[in-house]
């Protein structure tokens, strides 16, 4: 399994939001929450423009011949359209073959587990041999410019993970959970389908002087931390079982990086030894389904992941969805 | 623990000055996912932070986590 991933364009320092934003208390957000930057794209970028950057940079990097991609899965909340399907172009404008899968899937934070899940079942039923998957989210072109707190959470990013048949065997099994009543409490109401996109919309006020319309991102952050609170610890212990291993047995842990207070309090909850759980939201933001991925390449890199090792990764949010599984390095 | 330890680690996690257990107190989002992890952490017990809309004293803290968990 070989992954690279890109972040956008645009670096915004905690620095930046506090002359934007001076009366707001910034270093003690920083303390807790761990963020020190962001990305966002530029005005005329998307998510598409993200993805192929991502999957470039994976087949330069790791020598990848592009004829022999034979599906293509994109996991994103931006599409490039309502329709058509945004992997679709991505076939095109990478210059894939005509004779192949692409298809995109809508979730965020637990995207990348779900994407795991998707791929292991095409190599295994023999429809694919060598899959392309890519998440890549721009959730900075839904947030208001007087929301202080999304503005200062999410990140934009794509990543790009090449999976081969031979990979199987490494991705062991699943435990998925879905919620849909927790819908509301992370959304953008208007634009799609239910409502339309309202040009007049009522500017709304949340929390300490945040300012959203419906056309925007909302996040009801302390619902979202009761979810996450109660629902992963039993996401963990059943996936361990699932797998037969134990907090002790498992090598490594990555959780979705939402925040680093929170990551902190699961750990803690877990019992998860300090040097074998990632926690480093700190110069990447929330960057959605892109954070597993990224903490996976960027502790390959770092040498903290070795080949043979057990990572149990994580991913909740957004839906409610959330989804776990034990992969082999 | 004992009710006198917990107030003063309220006012050490909160950073404000707390002087008795009937002291109205204000508690922000920060303050309250800072308080769920400590009483996680010292009483074993998960409280959503909705409850933390009622609680204006420490007195009303120690009920939330529960009287009989103090010595």
């Amino acid at each position: 399994m070989l992954i690279e991933y890109v972040l956008a364009p645009v670096e915004i320092s905690n620095d930046d939001l506090q002359k934007k934003f001076p009366e707001w208390d910034i270093p003690t957000l920083e303390q807790k929450v761990g963020i020190k930057k962001r990305y966002k794209v530029q005005e005329n970028q998307t998510a598409l423009d993200l993805a192929l950057d991502a999957a470039n940079k994976l087949f330069t990097n790791h020598n990848i011949e592009k004829s022999s991609v034979d599906y293509v899965i994109l996991c994103t909340q931006s599409p490039e359209y309502f329709l058509p399907t945004t992997a679709c172009l991505i076939q095109d404008k990478l210059g894939l073959r005509k004779n192949i899968g692409a298809i995109d899937f809508n979730l965020g934070c637990s995207g990348y587990v779900y994407v795991l899940n998707i791929a292991k079942g095409l190599l295994l039923s023999g429809v694919a041999k060598n899959i392309l998957f890519i998440t890549s989210e721009t959730y900075s072109k839904y947030i208001h410019p007087l929301d202080k707190v999304n503005q200062f959470i999410f990140s934009d990013a794509a990543t790009a993970t090449f999976i081969t048949v031979e990979d199987v065997d490494k991705i062991l099994n699943f435990e998925l959970g879905t919620d849909g009543s927790g819908c509301n409490n992370l959304i953008v109401r208007n634009g799609s389908a239910k409502y339309p996109f309202d040009s007049n919309a009522e500017l709304l006020e949340y929390g300490d002087k945040n300012f959203y319309t419906h056309n925007n991102l909302y996040m009801h952050g302390p619902e979202i931390f009761n979810f996450t609170i109660e629902m992963v610890p039993p996401l963990i212990k059943e996936t361990l079982k699932k797998n037969n291993e134990t907090i002790e047995t498992v090598d490594y842990f990555i959780f979705h990086q939402a925040n680093q207070f929170m990551l902190d309090y699961l750990r803690k909850k877990l019992k998860i030894k300090e040097d074998k759980f990632y926690n480093n939201i700190t110069n990447f933001g929330n960057t959605v389904s892109c954070t597993i991925p990224i903490a996976i390449k960027e502790s390959i890199d770092k040498g903290t992941l070795k080949p043979g090792d057990k990572i149990l990764i994580a991913g909740f949010g957004v839906g409610y969805s959330w989804g776990a599984t034990i992969i082999k390095l | 623990m004992k009710k006198e330890e917990f107030l003063n680690n309220v006012a050490e996690l909160l950073e404000i000055e707390i002087k008795d257990f009937e002291q109205e107190i204000k508690i922000d989002s920060i303050g309250t996912m800072t308080l769920i992890s400590f009483i996680d952490e010292n009483f074993d017990k998960t409280i959503k932070m909705d409850a933390f809309e009622q609680v204006k004293s420490v007195n009303d803290l120690i009920k939330l986590v529960g009287e009989d968990l103090f010595e």
